[in-house]
């Protein structure tokens, strides 16, 4: 288990080296998470929504501008792998597959929370609500758990997707599916009905545990 | 290589073949590799060489027969066209993620293994290939066209690497499209879609 | 010992055990059931008494419903067998329980919308976590028949495991957890469980389609999977 643990750690020191030397996918996942609250900010702005309707929209955008970012995260990261068979040589090398899939979710989860935390700063700010209502403990649990859930599928459908046709489009169609039931958990619990509020953290918790064990167990099929 | 004396058979090959997109590539392979043998595997292009390297490299899935290595032999891979490597990485950092020894390089000098591996030239990309699979000592070591890009110097260097393996009771295989020293390989094979045919050159370097 | 076998030939070389007799037979006993299903659903049942005609739809979304559900755990089934047997039999079960699986959700979801907007006037609705996790199903099967044809031949058995064994066990977690939200609110009726076919006729409708079309998905997974054993065997 320690194996593992350091293993681990190299491995997530590993991408946020590479990370740190590119300085891409934070630019990228930034980039989107502002490009995208700009478009959906000015929808919301022709569209004449409501000040308290603007409350009750506010997390569904925030998470989407979230799953976009975390899309373009979690697909970078797969292409520095399979770029000069990188992979390969670790899984030669008998490098512990656990400790692969562990070190990723870890990475993506790094990242995706950066971008939730600016989409949580820049969304508010742009449909003219107050930061707080995102940037909270609660909110900061909830984004949490999306960026959690989203990490362990990312770490394991990746993968799958940049070895297909079509490549990184293709994991939207992958994650898409999956990813739903985390964000539905999510808006209910920042928006929903405060009698569900409950159910809807437990359904989050479960969905983050299922994706994260499952994941563990089937990473060894996706890589070679 | 452990410090036990490496077993005498280390690879057996029963009957691998392989197809792709619905063609046989190959099929009726069968070898066995012994300590101190060093195989040379030759072959048009596109007969698949590399792809049976990377089944026996555990890195291409979808064949059938069989292969075992005996207990206690370890695999490396490299080759001379992939790196294998994190590029932004360097080769000491490379190295670091697979081993928790200090690394000392065989082939290549301690500032260059400091440096970026995007920044390595063509043949110091195939060296670099070669110290990673090397710092784990292998058994079995498989070379796929590593030579190919090296000038002769680095040539002989690798060679007289692989010999000195060899010796200590390793064993290895060789894909290459040029002869192999006559004092290195103990066995030539050429691969066809028919399977493998063989020239045995000499005994055991062992 | 380091060994790595690959066992996906050791079923396929075996003889094709595909019985014609049994095949028959069996299609006819399915046909006739579902003949008789429908028999009892237009001629026999009695129009609601709220709905009038509109509700016989209601036979044909329950059944469906119940045979995606025997699709997923053949998804399950033949996902988890692969990953940890490498059958190309179970690869192919795989493939069938995914592409009827799809065949049997959308009915679910068809149905179920045409249901919705006689009933109420809307097609689809969020505020209906039933039709929702439908949705989701939905879009998981479809995912995964996609997937298998964007994969590479080499990989895509592996990576269909992969996604089924993923897509299968997120159904009971999303479709279950809603029986634990309040119904106030929610759409969705709740027949069976309240007592609500009190007509025998009604329940003996029931269940007989509900098991002719379990019984139909079943037949038509055996035959894709056939389909595909020979198409793998031809290539």
């Amino acid at each position: 288990m320690t194996g593992i643990f350091f293993c681990t750690v190299k491995l997530l020191r590993k991408d946020l080296i590479i990370e740190a030397r590119r300085a891409e996918l934070t630019a990228i996942s930034l980039m989107s998470v502002i490009g995208l609250s700009i478009i959906l900010s000015y929808g919301v702005w022709l569209a004449g929504i409501s000040q308290s309707q603007k409350i009750e929209l506010a997390p569904a955008l925030s998470l989407s501008v979230l799953f976009i970012a975390a899309l373009s995260v979690i697909s970078k990261f797969s292409e520095y792998d399979e770029k000069s068979g990188a992979l390969d040589g670790l899984l030669v090398a008998n490098v512990s597959s656990d400790a692969l899939y562990l070190a990723r979710v870890a990475a993506i989860f790094l990242l995706t929370f950066i971008a939730a935390f600016a989409s949580g700063l820049v969304l508010p700010a742009l449909l003219g609500l107050t930061p707080s209502l995102l940037l909270s403990w609660n909110g900061a649990l909830v984004f949490c758990g999306v960026s959690l859930g989203l990490a362990s599928l990312g770490a394991t459908l990746a993968p799958i997707a940049v070895r297909a046709r079509a490549g990184a489009i293709f994991l939207l169609t992958l994650m898409l599916p999956l990813a739903i039931p985390l964000f539905f958990a999510s808006c209910e619990v920042l928006s929903g009905n405060p009698s569900t509020r409950d159910f809807w953290w437990t359904l989050l918790a479960a969905l983050d545990a299922v994706y994260l064990a499952a994941g563990l167990w089937l990473h060894p099929h996706v890589v070679r | 290589m452990s410090a036990s004396a490496p077993p005498i058979q280390q690879l057996s090959v029963v009957d691998v073949a392989v197809s792709v997109a619905g063609h046989e590539l190959f099929s009726n392979i069968s070898l066995s590799l012994n300590s101190g043998r060093v195989l040379a595997l030759h072959g048009g292009n596109g007969v698949g060489k590399t792809t049976l390297l990377r089944v026996l490299a555990g890195l291409h899935r979808d064949y059938t027969g069989t292969f075992v290595y005996s207990p206690g032999v370890t695999v490396g891979f490299a080759s001379g066209s992939v790196s294998m490597l994190y590029e932004d990485l360097s080769l000491n950092e490379n190295v670091a993620l697979i081993s928790n020894k200090s690394f000392t390089p065989l082939l290549l000098s301690p500032e260059l293994c400091a440096r970026p591996i995007k920044n390595f030239s063509n043949g110091e990309r195939a060296l670099a290939a070669f110290e990673r699979m090397w710092v784990m000592r292998p058994t079995v070591i498989l070379m796929d066209e590593i030579t190919a890009p090296l000038d002769q110097k680095r040539r002989t260097e690798l060679f007289e690497a692989v010999k000195t393996h060899a010796k200590l009771g390793g064993s290895a295989i060789f894909v290459s499209h040029e002869e192999l020293p006559a004092d290195l390989a103990t066995e030539r094979l050429v691969l066809t879609a028919a399977g493998l045919s063989g020239i045995e050159l000499g005994g055991s370097l062992a | 010992m380091i060994e790595n076998k690959n066992l996906s030939d050791s079923k396929s070389g075996s003889p094709d055990s595909f019985s014609l007799p049994i095949f028959t037979f069996v299609t006819l006993f399915i046909a006739v059931w579902v003949i008789y299903s429908l028999y009892l659903i237009f001629t026999v049942v009695p129009n609601e008494v709220t709905m009038g005609a509109v509700q016989r739809i209601f036979y044909f979304h329950v059944g469906s419903a119940f045979a995606t559900y025997a699709a997923t755990a053949c998804l399950l089934v033949g996902s988890l067998g692969f990953l940890t047997l490498k059958s190309k039999s179970l690869d192919a079960l795989q493939l069938a329980a995914a592409e009827v699986g799809l065949l049997f959700c959308s009915v679910v979801l068809l149905t179920g919308m045409i249901w919705a907007q006689s009933a109420w006037n809307i097609a689809f609705s969020f505020k209906e976590p039933r039709l929702v996790s439908t949705l989701v199903l939905w879009l998981l099967f479809v995912a995964l028949v996609v997937l298998r044809k964007f994969a590479a031949r080499s990989d895509a058995a592996s990576f269909c495991a992969v996604f089924g064994v993923l897509g299968a066990i997120l159904v009971p977690v999303v479709v279950y957890s809603v029986k634990f939200l309040s119904p106030v609110g929610q759409l969705h009726p709740v027949v069976v469980e309240h007592g609500g076919l009190r007509e025998a006729s009604f329940r003996v409708a029931f269940w007989v389609t509900n098991g002719a079309l379990v019984a139909m998905a079943l037949l038509f997974i055996w035959l894709r999977k056939k389909i595909a054993s020979l198409e793998e065997r031809h290539l």
